[in-house]
C-alpha cells in the first residue's frame, strides 16, 4: 500500500469509527431518554391519580346516607317527637386479643362508666367467646375516654337505637322495636313498613296524639290511682268531628326504651284491648237509640216504683225513686228499670241493629293491632236486650265507648277512630250517619243535665261546659258478681253546647276514701279526674273557659221534678 | 428562523404543560375542600338528630311537670282567669286581693241554632304593660296573657317553691327511663301476698303471678292535695347491667360469624342507591335536593 492509500484508508477508518462512535453515542442517549420519559410519564401518572383524580368513596360523605336514618321518626300532630333512631356507640370486647391486665381493665371500664356491673364487665372480659357485649349507649365522651384507654382489645359498634325521648308517655300508642330493630307493636308495629320504606325515610310519621293532651291524661289518671289505689286505668281523648285520637292512656304503663324491664302486665292496652262492662254509661246510648226510633219523648214516663223481673232475677235501681220517671229523669237519676223498659219497647233487632252500626259489635278500627273483639250475648233474648240497654251482658273497651260517644253528640255521625293525623282544613272522613241532629241536641243536653244536676256534679269544670254519664260496674269474677271490685267509667265530651273533644276516663278497682265517704262510684273518682283533665286541656285545645255560657236547660226543667243533686 | 420558532414552539408547549397541571392541582384542591364539606355536613347532620333526640327528652313533658311541681306550682287557668271586660281586669290587677270578678249567675242562655255573640273578652294595656290587647271569642284559642302572678292566692300553689338539688334535671343520654315523680312504695300491699290481678274477666292476658311489681307502685296517699303529694322527687334511676337476653348473645354469635364470611369471601354488598329525601330537622327540602344533585352529578360521569 502507498502511504497515501494507507492515510486515507486510515482517515476512512477514523471516520468510520467515529461515526460509529457517533451513532453509539447517540443510540446510548435515546435509549436513557426512552427510560427516563418512561420514569417521567409515570411519575406524572402517580401524581395524576393521587393528587388530581383523588375521590374520597369512604363512608363518611355520604350524607344521603347520615340523612336518611335507618327508621323513620314518629312525631305528634305538632311536630314534637315521639320516637327517633340515633347512632350510638356500644362498647364490646374481643376477650382472646386484649393485652394487659383484665382487672385493671375492668377497673378503669367502670370507672368510666358508673353504671355497669363490675362482676359482669370482669365476666364479659374474661369469657371465652371471640366477641362479647359489654355495654350499650355510650355517651361520646365516655367513648373518648374509653378510646384513651388504648386497649386493642376493646371495640366499639355503631349501631341505632331507637329512641322514646318521652319516656312512659304514649307507650301503649307507640309500642316498641326489638333489638333488631323491627315493631312489635303499637304504632311501631302496624306501620313497620312504612317506617322502614326506602322513600319515607326522612319524612316522620305523623300521628293524631297531642303530647301535651297525653301528658295532663296520664298523670291526672296517675293521680287517681294513686289516691283510689286502683290497680289500672285507661282514658282516651278524642275529637267528635274527625275522630283523631289526641291522647290513649292505659297504666300502668312501661318504657318502651327498656321494654323488659317492666313486667309483661303493663304492655297490655287497656284502652284497646281490655273489654270490661261499661255499665251505666250505656244508659246514653239506649236513650240515644230510643229518640232517634221515635218510640219515646221527653215527657214519656216509664214506672220505676218497683223493681223490674225477668226471669229469676230482678232489675233494681242503685238509688230507687220508688215513681214513675219521665225520660230525663231515668237518664239523670240512672235508672237500670227504666232504661230497661225503654229498651224492651224499642226491641231486640233495633237495638242490634244500632249497637252494630256504633261499631260495639266489632273490633274498633284503628291503627293498632291490638284490638280486641267486644263480648256481646248469644243469643240476644228478651233479658240480654234489658241488660244491654244499662251496659252489662255486653263488654267493649274504653274506645269504642269514645267513638260511640263521639257519634251521640257531634250531630249524630259515627267515625272510626284514628291515629293519624288529620291536617286542619282536610275535610273529615265522610263517616255514617247514625242519629238525627234532633236526637244528638236532645243528648247533649241530658248529658249537660247529668253534670249539672244529677251524678256527674264533681265533673263540672266552672266554664267549660262538661257533659257526660257515670258508669259503675262491678267486675264479673267466678261464681257472679264481685261486688267489691268495681270499673268506673266517666264518658263525657265538652264543651256540650258545641262538643269539640270526648274524655272518657276509667278506673279499674278504685277503692272508697275518707274523702269520698268510702263510696267508689265513677261519681266519685272518674268524674273528679275528667274534671281536672278538661281544665289542664281546654285552653291547649282552644277551648276558653266561659261561665256565661252553657247548654240551655230551661226547655227540660219541666220534666225533672226534684232538683235534688244526688252525688253517687 | 427556524431556531427561534422550534424554541417557541418548545418553549409553549412548556408553559401550557406547566399551566394545565396548575389547573389540574387547583382542581385537586377543590375537590379535597369538597370531600372534607361532605363528610362535615354528615358530621353535622348526624349530630344534629342526636341533638334533637336529647333535647326532646330534656323537655318531655314528666319532667317539665316536675319542674314545675318542685319550682313554680303552676295550675292551669280556670275561669276566673279569664276577664270579662278591661274594667274588671284593671280592677283586679289593681288590687290583688280582690276577687277576680264575680260569677255573674245567668239564665243559660240562647240556644245552639242561634248565631254566636260578637267577641266579649276584650283586655286592654293595663298600667304596667303586663297585657296585651286581644280580642277573643267565646270559644276561641285561650289568652295569650301575661298576668302577674298573685301573691294572695296562696291556695293555687301548690307548694311554697323550693331549691331543690334533686329536682334539677340530670338526664344522662345513657338512660331515660327513670323512677315517676310519685312515691312508690317498696312494700306488697299488706295482708295479701296472693292478691288476684284481675284486669277484666275477659280480657285475653292471662293472670300475672308476680303481684308486687303492679301492685307495689300505687300507695294511696293521704295528702289534702294530689298536686302537694307529687312534689317529692326522685332520683333518675340510671342503667344499672345491661339486660342482656339471649337476643343479644345471638346477635354477638351473628357478628363473629359474619366476620368470618367476610374474611373469607365475597365483598360486601353494595349500599341501596339514595332515595329521595323529604324534610328532617333542619335540613328543608331544597337543600337536600341540590345535595342530591351534587351527589349526582359526582356518580354521574363517573
Amino acid at each position: 500500500m502507498n502511504p497515501a492509500a494507507l492515510r486515507s484508508l486510515r482517515i476512512q477508518l477514523a471516520g468510520h469509527r467515529q461515526q460509529a462512535l457517533e451513532q453509539s453515542r447517540q443510540r446510548l442517549v435515546i435509549g436513557v431518554l426512552v427510560f427516563a420519559a418512561i420514569a417521567v410519564i409515570i411519575a406524572l401518572r402517580l401524581v395524576d391519580l393521587a393528587v388530581l383524580k383523588a375521590v374520597d368513596r369512604s363512608p363518611g360523605t355520604d350524607i344521603l346516607a347520615a340523612l336518611r336514618p335507618p327508621r323513620a321518626d314518629i312525631v305528634d300532630r305538632n311536630g314534637e317527637v315521639l320516637a327517633t333512631t340515633i347512632k350510638v356507640q356500644a362498647l364490646a370486647v374481643r376477650p382472646h386479643k386484649v393485652l394487659g391486665d383484665k382487672a385493671e381493665l375492668t377497673r378503669r371500664i367502670v370507672a368510666i362508666v358508673p353504671d355497669l356491673d363490675l362482676a359482669f364487665v370482669e365476666q364479659q372480659l374474661r369469657s371465652r367467646a371471640k366477641f362479647r357485649y359489654v355495654t350499650r349507649r355510650l355517651t361520646p365522651e365516655q367513648v373518648t375516654r374509653l378510646n384513651a384507654i388504648g386497649e386493642p382489645g376493646l371495640e366499639f359498634q355503631e349501631e341505632a337505637e331507637r329512641v322514646y325521648p318521652n319516656g312512659e308517655l304514649a307507650a301503649h300508642v307507640l309500642g316498641y322495636t326489638n333489638i333488631d330493630g323491627k315493631g312489635m307493636a303499637g304504632i311501631e308495629r302496624s306501620f313497620d313498613q312504612r317506617l322502614l320504606d326506602e322513600e319515607q325515610l326522612s319524612k316522620p310519621l305523623q300521628l293524631s296524639i297531642d303530647v301535651r293532651v297525653q301528658h295532663a291524661l296520664e298523670y291526672e289518671l296517675t293521680l287517681a290511682m294513686q289516691k283510689f289505689s286502683a290497680i289500672g286505668a285507661a282514658g282516651v281523648i278524642m275529637n267528635v268531628h274527625t275522630g283523631e285520637v289526641l291522647a290513649m292512656a292505659s297504666l300502668p304503663s312501661f318504657d318502651p326504651n327498656a321494654v323488659s324491664r317492666s313486667p309483661s302486665s303493663t304492655w297490655f292496652n287497656r284502652a284497646t284491648q281490655g273489654v270490661y262492662e261499661l255499665g251505666s254509661t250505656f244508659k246514653a246510648f239506649t236513650t240515644a237509640m230510643a229518640l232517634e226510633r221515635g218510640v219515646v219523648t221527653m215527657d214519656k214516663k216509664y214506672d220505676a216504683t218497683k223493681p223490674l223481673p225477668i226471669g229469676r232475677f230482678r232489675i233494681r235501681d242503685d238509688h230507687p225513686k220508688n215513681r214513675w220517671l219521665t225520660i230525663p229523669e231515668i237518664f239523670i237519676y240512672s235508672s237500670n228499670i227504666g232504661t230497661a223498659q225503654m229498651a224492651l219497647e224499642m226491641g231486640t233487632e233495633a237495638q242490634q241493629e244500632f249497637m252494630r252500626k256504633l261499631g260495639f259489635l266489632e273490633p274498633e278500627k284503628i291503627e293498632l293491632k291490638e284490638t280486641a273483639q267486644p263480648l256481646f250475648p248469644n243469643p240476644w233474648g228478651k233479658a240480654a236486650t234489658m241488660t244491654v240497654s244499662y251496659g252489662h251482658g255486653i263488654a267493649v273497651t274504653p274506645l269504642h265507648l269514645a267513638t260511640g260517644m263521639a257519634a251521640v253528640v257531634n250531630g249524630g255521625v259515627w267515625r272510626p277512630a284514628t291515629l293519624a293525623v288529620i291536617p286542619t282544613g282536610t275535610a273529615a272522613p265522610a263517616g255514617q250517619r247514625i242519629f238525627s241532629t234532633e236526637t244528638s241536641r236532645q243528648m247533649r243536653a241530658l248529658l249537660r243535665m247529668v253534670v249539672v244536676d244529677g251524678t256527674g256534679k264533681q265533673a263540672d269544670a266552672p266554664g267549660y261546659r262538661i257533659g257526660g254519664k257515670t258508669g259503675t260496674a262491678e267486675k264479673p269474677g267466678v261464681g257472679g258478681y264481685q261486688r267489691k271490685s268495681l270499673i268506673t267509667t266517666f264518658a263525657s265530651a265538652f264543651p256540650m253546647d258545641d262538643p269539640k273533644y270526648v274524655v272518657i276516663a276509667t278506673l279499674d278497682e278504685p277503692k272508697g276514701i275518707k274523702e269520698t265517704y268510702g263510696f267508689a262510684t265513677a261519681g266519685w273518682n272518674a268524674a273528679p279526674v275528667v274534671k281536672s283533665v278538661v281544665q289542664r286541656v281546654g285552653p291547649i285545645l282552644g277551648v276558653e273557659p266561659n261561665i256565661e255560657r252553657d247548654v240551655d236547660l230551661r226547655p227540660y226543667h219541666q220534666y225533672v221534678a226534684e232538683k235534688t243533686s244526688l252525688t253517687e | 428562523m427556524r431556531n427561534y420558532g422550534r424554541m417557541v414552539m418548545a418553549c409553549a408547549t412548556i408553559i401550557s404543560a406547566v399551566v394545565c397541571f396548575a389547573v389540574s392541582l387547583e382542581v385537586g384542591d377543590r375537590r379535597e375542600q369538597v370531600q372534607m364539606l361532605k363528610r362535615q355536613i354528615a358530621r353535622d347532620v348526624k349530630e344534629m338528630r342526636r341533638l334533637q333526640a336529647e333535647w326532646q327528652i330534656r323537655v318531655r313533658p314528666a319532667q317539665l311537670q316536675r319542674l314545675n311541681d318542685s319550682y313554680f306550682g303552676l295550675t292551669a287557668p280556670t275561669a276566673d282567669r279569664y276577664f270579662a271586660s278591661a274594667e274588671a281586669y284593671v280592677a283586679f290587677a289593681a288590687d290583688t286581693d280582690s276577687v277576680p270578678q264575680e260569677p255573674q249567675v245567668l239564665p243559660a242562655i240562647d240556644t245552639m241554632d242561634e248565631p254566636q255573640p260578637a267577641p266579649r273578652t276584650y283586655l286592654t294595656q293595663a298600667g304596667n304593660g303586663e297585657a296585651r290587647v286581644v280580642a277573643l271569642s267565646s270559644d276561641g284559642p285561650a289568652v295569650a296573657m301575661r298576668v302577674p302572678a298573685p301573691s294572695a292566692r296562696p291556695m293555687e300553689r301548690a307548694t311554697q317553691p323550693r331549691f331543690d338539688a334533686h329536682a334539677a334535671p340530670r338526664v344522662q343520654m345513657a338512660s331515660w327511663s327513670e323512677e315517676p315523680a310519685m312515691p312508690r312504695a317498696a312494700a306488697v300491699r299488706s295482708g295479701n301476698p296472693a292478691v288476684h290481678i284481675q284486669l277484666a274477666s275477659w280480657s285475653p292476658e292471662p293472670l300475672p303471678s308476680d303481684v308486687r311489681a303492679v301492685s307495689a307502685g300505687f300507695v294511696s296517699s293521704q295528702a289534702d292535695r294530689p298536686r302537694k303529694a307529687v312534689s317529692k322527687v326522685a332520683e333518675d334511676a340510671v342503667a344499672s347491667k345491661p339486660a342482656k337476653p339471649k337476643t343479644e348473645a345471638v346477635r354477638e354469635e351473628r357478628i363473629v360469624k359474619e366476620e368470618r364470611q367476610v374474611a373469607s369471601a365475597a365483598p360486601a354488598r353494595p349500599k341501596p342507591a339514595a332515595p329521595a329525601a323529604g324534610r328532617i330537622g333542619g335540613l328543608d327540602s331544597s337543600t337536600i335536593a341540590s345535595i342530591e344533585r351534587l351527589t349526582a352529578a359526582e356518580e354521574g360521569p363517573q
